[in-house]
């Protein structure tokens, strides 16, 4: 594979890249850090300028609307946000801004830039925690005019570091087989946190109240999730596309969210619905081709790495 | 318009004087976030300003701020006490939805 250089950089050292799917909200006002707490699914109390906190940004009915990175700095935040929901994100901040003192920006001027791995805090100094793949992570939010220069600088450092740049053929790839969905493909307002596989790292709950938490909170104590995102090991030729039905005995039982080919055999992240995951990873079938359930999203290295 | 029930009305002297507060009028207040997208806070005040709407119900001067006037026209706010506990009930004819808790609304 052409790029198994660079899955080998972020399993072992690190993997520098852009990302160009992100943007930057930044969050000023006396009031900024106490309303964005009421609006995101983790906790930001007690961090601390230089922590971040990975959550959702919920619709009333409990939907996940976005994936944030709250970036803590010294007199406001920065939320790293998908790019192509920044607008959205803006109209829904705003209809929940009454009195109080925040304002709300669109940096259009930063970039993100990210180091995933396991040596990833030995790239740079600055920047936030940011763990996107279960092995360790950090990012930095730069001007477009220092994008290039820092690119290089960064992607140097980790060439030292016995890693280097990747491509975004590697970073989707690294996505699926480590089991962590991304915004936008595997989950997004059709989905609910627990059917994602992400709530451990992306949901607090006993940080209080926050738009869309009753549906969470039910879900926790007494419902289920109507689906459940997993992780799939699929037989034949070629990867399967987005929305392929998963089936067992003739019958829709899931679909696939995204898929890729390793060197030995097709990756694959797809929801199963509430009830079929009882019957045993064999049995399921992907466009004609036996398919096998790997385990839960919520389960998987991408969610629950082995070092903690 | 906001209004307080008779029992709200007492509770609220009943804090107020324990808390020393005096006259001192009741601050009214809609914030973003709460589970159904918007929470009620309450607290005592004793300054208003140009922005404010003020309006007396059982002796008490209640502020609101423009802003949340929008949100809370022709609420009612009562005292409930009960098994589960005890607290002020908003009734507030805008609310479209509210949370568990009662302390949240959506419009």
């Amino acid at each position: 594979m052409a790029y198994q250089r660079e899955l080998d950089w972020l399993e072992h050292s690190v993997g520098v890249l852009a990302l160009s799917d992100r943007a930057i909200i930044s969050i000023n006002g006396d009031d900024a850090r106490a309303w964005l707490q009421g609006q995101i699914t983790n906790q930001l109390e007690g961090l601390d300028p230089g922590d971040s906190s990975y959550a959702f940004v919920l619709t009333l009915k409990g939907r996940i609307m976005a994936d944030v990175y709250a970036l803590v700095r010294e007199d406001d935040v920065w939320l790293d946000v998908p790019a192509a929901q920044v607008d959205t994100l803006l109209e829904r901040f705003d209809r929940y801004i009454i009195m109080e003192d925040v304002d709300l920006v669109h940096r259009e001027d930063l970039h993100v830039i990210t180091a995933q791995g396991p040596r990833a805090d030995e790239v740079a100094d600055g920047g936030w925690p940011a763990d996107r793949l279960g092995v360790g992570g950090r990012q930095w939010a730069v001007p477009g005019a220092e994008l290039g220069p820092e690119l290089e600088r960064f992607t140097a450092r980790s060439n030292e570091l016995d890693g280097g740049w990747i491509s975004d053929q590697a970073w989707n790839h690294a996505h699926v087989v480590r089991g962590r969905p991304r915004f936008g493909i595997d989950f997004g307002d059709w989905t609910y946190p627990q059917e994602s596989g992400l709530n451990p790292v992306a949901v607090s709950f006993n940080k209080g109240c926050y738009i869309g938490q009753e549906t969470v909170v039910m879900l926790e104590n007494r419902g289920k999730a109507p689906k459940i995102l997993w992780r799939w090991r699929i037989d034949g030729p070629e990867p399967p596309d987005g929305q392929t039905p998963i089936m067992m005995a003739g019958a829709v039982v899931g679909e696939i969210t995204s898929a890729v080919r390793d060197s030995d055999g097709i990756w694959a992240l797809g929801f199963l619905r509430r009830g079929h995951e009882t019957k045993g990873p064999e049995g399921f079938a992907v466009g004609g081709a036996a398919a096998r359930a790997v385990g839960p999203v919520v389960e998987g290295p991408g969610v629950r790495p082995p070092s903690g | 318009m906001l209004t307080l029930t008779s029992r709200a009305a007492d509770k609220v002297k009943e804090i107020r004087n324990a808390e020393g507060l005096a006259e001192q009028g009741l601050r009214v207040r809609v914030i973003g976030g709460g589970c159904a997208g918007f929470s009620y806070d309450l607290f005592f005040e004793d300054e208003t300003s140009d922005l404010d709407q003020t309006f007396t119900s059982h002796g008490i001067p209640i502020y609101v701020d423009m802003m949340s006037a929008q949100y809370v026209e022709g609420t009612e706010i009562d005292y409930v006490e009960g098994l589960q506990g005890a607290g002020f009930k908003f009734v507030n004819p805008q609310a479209k939805q509210t949370c568990g808790c009662g302390s949240s609304f959506a419009t």
